[in-house]
């Protein structure tokens, strides 16, 4: 092994994430509490800050617990895990934005973390301006921008507009520039978010590529990902971070084994038990069931049929619920998104809910994968705010159907849905 | 691969406190200070017609506006100066106090996504719209120095200090603001109450009345708001209106002093968890 390039010695990190306000039945609780209220607010805010040594309360909860972790140079490091086991928490201690509640980060080298691109970007500059801003923010030299700057320009493709507000750009030459000031960066050790693989294939090829280049040229690179495919394609090693602790180690092949593993194994839980959620709770998915047309619970869907996803949720939170928005995203056991449905999307928001329990359901026509497994996100918001998001909520299990109804089962191709379609002849 | 020697260890330590100035950091991001600093100036008056005109009109509208009411309407004292230029002569210190306190509360609330996705020395973001405003400062002492020939005021010696007492209105700006930015970011109840701050801070300065006003035995106290030395001594080197108010002064310079080094404290000290409130 060469040297080391990232150190990490018994990190744990503490947070405090806010409680519950009591709900008041009656107006003179409502007045107390009105009365009340600033102080409460106070010592709120101020714990956010404060623990006491022994402070193990309800609504404190340790987002990393006594990592130890070394990367050397010219490693490239995956770090997989579900939501909510730490993996976020790692890079923003590793970036240095968030201090460790307890142990040590040495980082030997100039480092640099793209948990997004763009940072800083202000309507009103002009592109050039913005460049140098954000470049700066990145731990750029003024120098360094002005020797770079016509590669920049010319990676992102928009030197005509370069002296134009940013304000005019269509976001994507906003993400273009963004993308370029980062792709010129050229620390020893990058920190990079998958977050930053949002946009169009395109740009997350590019995006992709140009982290190929940096291992390549002898960069080490820690990497954050939902995409398994891409961290078995482009680490060395993988870390599975969960609830908050590095459960497995090695090389990527091994650990995304491992955490697959898990994943299908815990699929299988009651969703009302699951703890791997994120969200205010004011909504809670308790319940998954696949139907069919009638109504009856299916066991398999078969590719191309009308079929039910029903999501029975349960609500404590004040009634009635409204703008409550649900959703399903659907990903192939390698972590690629297949396609997802949105009710927000469909214009179909439930304005207001009037009950506490009930289910919303989401139904697809000639439901478009190909046979194989596939692992389900699930989520609901309420007024906007997350309310409940479960990955790997569910795995179904897909076989061969008449898609298209002409009585062909379709080959067995990988990848990819199917969409229904018509050929015709034009001479 | 580049010399290892040359390379840079940085420690994050959980029990290590930062010392008060991190100058290798400061050294490495001072361009990021120089750009952020231009983004505030050039973003102030971005898409409005008069553009950097506002920066005159503002402080003379407001005199005018003074003049009118307090100085014609109320005839309250000018200590023998044209009520006008004295006025404006307390005017230009006091709106480059209140304007960059305000902006550097709104800095740091406007910016606190960028404090959760990338580091950089956080203290930049109150100190950028605190130094832009220096720009909007020098405009206006240009034009206090039209009024001065128009009034055919003839400054005295003590001008020799004007630059003394930009560095405590400086100094005491950076304070006041490093302690404000550093509570808003937690208590977001600080971005409201900072204007009503201002407003009572204002009436406890010499902006409308002379500090002659002020019975001798309280203006020691008086003097311990930083810019009742400066607003005061401002007035003594253009105007010639009171020899300079050194004992506004000294109690103001010790309270900058104060206010400079607890809010620098402050603030690192707080700047550790700004990621995690914000």
């Amino acid at each position: 092994m060469g040297e080391q390039a990232v150190i990490v010695e018994g990190v744990s990190k503490r947070y405090r994430i806010g409680l519950e306000d009591e709900i008041h039945t009656n107006l003179s609780e409502y007045l107390f509490n009105f009365i009340k209220r600033p102080i409460k607010n106070f010592s709120k805010l101020r714990k956010l800050t404060r623990f006491s040594n022994d402070d193990e309360g309800l609504d404190v909860i340790w987002a990393l617990k006594n990592i130890d972790l070394t990367v050397f140079t010219g490693e490239v490091l995956g770090i997989i895990g579900r939501n909510g086991s730490g993996k976020s928490t790692l890079l923003k201690l590793l970036s240095k934005i968030s201090i460790p509640t307890t142990g040590r980060i040495t980082t030997i080298g100039k480092i640099s973390s793209l948990l997004e691109v763009g940072t800083g970007f202000h309507p009103e500059l002009t592109g050039r301006e913005n460049v140098y801003l954000n470049g700066t923010i990145l731990g750029m030299r003024k120098s360094e921008i002005d020797m770079k700057f016509d590669q920049i320009v010319e990676f992102s493709e928009i030197s005509k507009f370069i002296d134009t507000p940013s304000k005019r750009y269509s976001s994507g030459m906003k993400v273009r520039l963004a993308f370029a000031v980062a792709a010129f960066l050229e620390p020893e050790i990058l920190i990079i978010d998958e977050v930053l693989a949002v946009g169009d294939a395109a740009f997350q090829q590019k995006c992709l590529g140009t982290m190929n280049q940096a291992s390549q040229r002898g960069r080490t690179i820690l990497f954050v990902s939902h995409n398994l495919s891409a961290v078995s394609a482009l680490c060395t090693r993988a870390i599975w971070l969960d609830q908050g602790e590095i459960r497995a180690e090695g090389t990527p092949d091994n650990t995304i084994a491992l955490y697959l593993r898990d994943v299908q194994k815990d699929s299988s839980a009651s969703l009302r038990d699951r703890e791997d959620r994120e969200g205010n709770g004011k909504m809670r998915i308790v319940e998954l069931r696949v139907e069919n047309e009638e109504g009856a619970l299916l066991e398999n869907i078969s590719s191309g049929i009308d079929m039910s996803f029903v999501m029975r949720y349960e609500s404590d939170a004040e009634l009635p619920l409204r703008g409550v928005k649900a959703g399903i995203r659907f990903f192939d056991s390698f972590g690629n998104l297949k396609f997802m449905c949105r009710s927000d999307i469909t214009r179909e928001t439930f304005q207001s809910i009037p009950n506490r329990s009930g289910s919303v359901v989401c139904k697809i026509s000639q439901f478009p994968l190909p046979p194989g497994e596939y692992y389900l996100t699930i989520f609901l918001k309420v007024g906007g705010e997350w309310a409940d998001l479960i990955d790997h909520a569910a795995k179904i299990s897909v076989v061969s159907g008449d898609f298209f109804g002409t009585g062909r089962i379709p080959p067995e191709e990988k990848g990819g849905v199917y969409v229904n379609h018509a050929w015709e002849l034009r001479l | 691969m580049k010399n290892r020697t040359v390379q840079r260890v940085a420690i994050i330590d959980a029990n290590k406190r930062e010392s008060l100035f991190n100058l290798q950091e400061i050294r490495e991001y001072g361009d990021l200070l120089y750009f952020l600093t231009l983004r505030s100036i050039t973003t102030q008056y971005s898409q409005s017609v008069l553009g950097v005109g506002w920066a005159v009109l503002r402080p003379v509208l407001t005199m005018i506006v003074f003049t009118v009411i307090f100085g014609r309407l109320a005839k309250i004292g000018s200590d023998g100066a044209p009520y006008a230029i004295f006025s404006y002569a307390a005017v230009v210190p006091w709106a480059y106090f209140s304007s960059s306190l305000q902006g550097s509360v709104n800095s740091i609330i406007a910016n606190a996504n960028m404090i959760g996705k990338i580091y950089f020395p956080r203290i930049f973001l109150p100190l950028a719209p605190i130094f832009a405003n220096l720009l909007d400062f020098a405009i206006s002492l240009v034009v206090l120095g039209v009024l001065m020939i128009w009034f055919h005021s003839v400054p005295s010696l003590w001008i020799l200090f004007l630059p003394l007492l930009v560095l405590i209105m400086i100094m005491a700006t950076v304070g006041l603001g490093l302690w404000i930015t550093a509570l808003a970011i937690q208590y977001r109840d600080v971005k409201y109450a900072i204007s009503f701050g201002i407003q009572f801070l204002m009436y406890l300065s010499p902006l409308v009345y002379p500090a002659s006003l002020i019975p001798g035995k309280y203006r020691i106290f008086y003097g311990l708001n930083p810019m009742a030395g400066v607003m005061e001594g401002f007035r003594s080197a253009i105007l010639q209106t009171v020899p300079m108010p050194w004992d506004l002064i000294l109690p103001g310079t010790l309270m900058t002093v104060l206010l400079f080094l607890s809010g620098l404290l402050y603030f690192r000290f707080k700047e550790r968890v700004f990621a995690d409130v914000v």
